[in-house]
């Protein structure tokens, strides 16, 4: 990869951290409720983003850039992680169990209808 | 013997900042420490809402940026009174309220007087020792074999010792950081715990106030000069106290929301119990968490009143809630970002 790349990796993984943190925020504010759904809703929308991507056959360093780049940061796996935790930490295991299964199933639909759509393109 | 102090705590938020630009919190116990306050402690909230009814949790990665705080000092009248412009020039947003509370300095029972239930603060440093433990564990025992109804620990993240700033750090013992233990209880539980938590500790700085655990208290006739007289809630809820599947401090604070409350903050307390369990910390073998929580909200009464009943059949479930009267000398809403 060349060098040049760098500083747009750099760019579009701020822009991906900041979306992630608005888009996460606000879906958190509006649904509230047991599952942390700010989370999900990243997740899967960043799934179907990387599907649409490698679906329409984006390589090489314009897949890095998207992908490690601003997908990269959009997505949280370890805030998925974290959150999970915590309803269990609180005994709430239905709600952490459903969490796991949700984001998990979820996800693979989302990426999975990605990059069908993609193909297409 | 008791003193005859102040007690002034501040709701705020983290992110809060005073006019010349530092956070609130850090301009506030800096004032603490060059006015050498008796006793001040800072205390992080888990959760909790404000006016905005916006939820803030440490529990959801995106809505822990700006967690409630709740900053306690107690002193004598005149010095609490020396502090209070330069804190309500500093404060942004939040609640202000300077309370009557009695400093207990000796072991020698006296009546509580009046109420018909009375809640004990412990200020002490997080490493003393009572008892060959402990001292703030040692604290709630006590409270409980007396027949106390709740009590939690809630550690200080800042604070003042008899005049002296003690903050905690990042990966440090924090040995002299400040904190709470809140014991509330039937008038007569009190005041036979009292003696021996007073002789247990090397010096202690523990105030006694009036609250009600059931009906409402008779309104206080001599509203300081400049404040008005609005309810304090606590609700303490022990460590296995869950509804509908949830811990039970999220149901509370999720009904203070709904039934209006101007705000409430949730603390998680390091150790403690109500309504009858045994007192509780986290261990290190067990993934769930057994800490009690403590959630305090300060509104018009009217407004307490409104959400009493529902309350109350929360914490049949297991928690112990409390009201009393408190002075509010300062309450804004939050400036619009």
């Amino acid at each position: 990869m060349s060098a040049v790349f760098w500083p747009l990796i750099a760019a579009t993984g701020g822009a991906g951290a900041l979306a992630r943190f608005t888009v996460d925020q606000h879906v958190t504010r509006r649904a509230g409720g047991a599952l942390p759904l700010g989370t999900l809703a990243v997740n899967c929308s960043g799934a179907l983003l990387l599907g649409l991507i490698t679906g329409a056959g984006v390589s090489g360093d314009a897949a890095l850039v998207a992908g490690a780049g601003a997908i990269g940061s959009y997505t949280t796996f370890s805030t998925w992680m974290y959150e999970t935790h915590r309803l269990a930490e609180e005994g709430q295991a239905v709600a952490a169990s459903l969490n796991l299964v949700i984001s998990l199933a979820a996800g693979l639909a989302f990426a999975g209808a990605g990059w069908a759509v993609g193909s297409l393109l | 013997m008791t003193e005859d102090v102040r007690k002034l705590t501040l709701y705020l938020r983290e992110s809060d900042r005073e006019p010349g630009g530092r956070l609130v919190a850090d301009a506030l116990f800096d004032l603490f420490q060059r006015s050498a306050l008796r006793v001040s402690v800072l205390v992080r909230g888990v959760e909790g809402f404000g006016r905005s009814g916006l939820v803030e949790s440490e529990r959801l990665e995106t809505l822990a940026v700006d967690l409630p705080l709740v900053a306690v000092a107690v002193d004598r009248p005149q010095r609490i009174e020396h502090v209070l412009g330069e804190v309500r020039s500093l404060m942004s947003s939040g609640v202000v309220t300077v309370e009557r509370a009695r400093l207990v300095t000796d072991a020698v029972p006296e009546p509580t007087g009046g109420g018909t239930a009375a809640k004990l603060t412990v200020y002490c440093g997080r490493a003393e020792r009572a008892e060959g433990g402990s001292a703030a564990r040692a604290v709630i025992e006590h409270a409980q074999i007396h027949g106390a109804s709740a009590g939690s620990v809630l550690l200080g993240l800042d604070g003042t010792v008899h005049g002296v700033r003690r903050r905690a750090r990042f990966a440090s013992r924090n040995a002299d950081v400040p904190l709470m233990v809140i014991v509330v209880g039937p008038d007569q539980a009190i005041a036979a715990a009292r003696p021996g938590i007073v002789e247990m500790l090397n010096d202690p700085v523990v105030t006694l106030e009036r609250v009600a655990i059931g009906d409402p208290p008779p309104m206080p006739a001599d509203a300081a000069e400049g404040s008005q007289w609005w309810q304090k809630l606590m609700v303490h809820c022990g460590a296995d106290a869950s509804s509908g599947g949830r811990p039970l401090h999220l149901a509370v604070l999720d009904r203070l929301r709904t039934e209006g409350l101007a705000g409430a903050t949730s603390m998680r307390g390091y150790w403690g119990f109500a309504a009858g369990s045994r007192p509780h910390g986290d261990s290190a073998r067990a993934l769930r968490r057994r800490t009690p929580v403590l959630t305090v909200a300060v509104d018009r009464a009217q407004a307490v009143e409104r959400a009493w009943p529902a309350l109350q059949s929360l914490v049949a479930a297991g928690g112990v809630l409390t009201r009393e009267w408190v002075p509010v000398v300062d309450a804004r809403p939050p400036a619009q970002a």
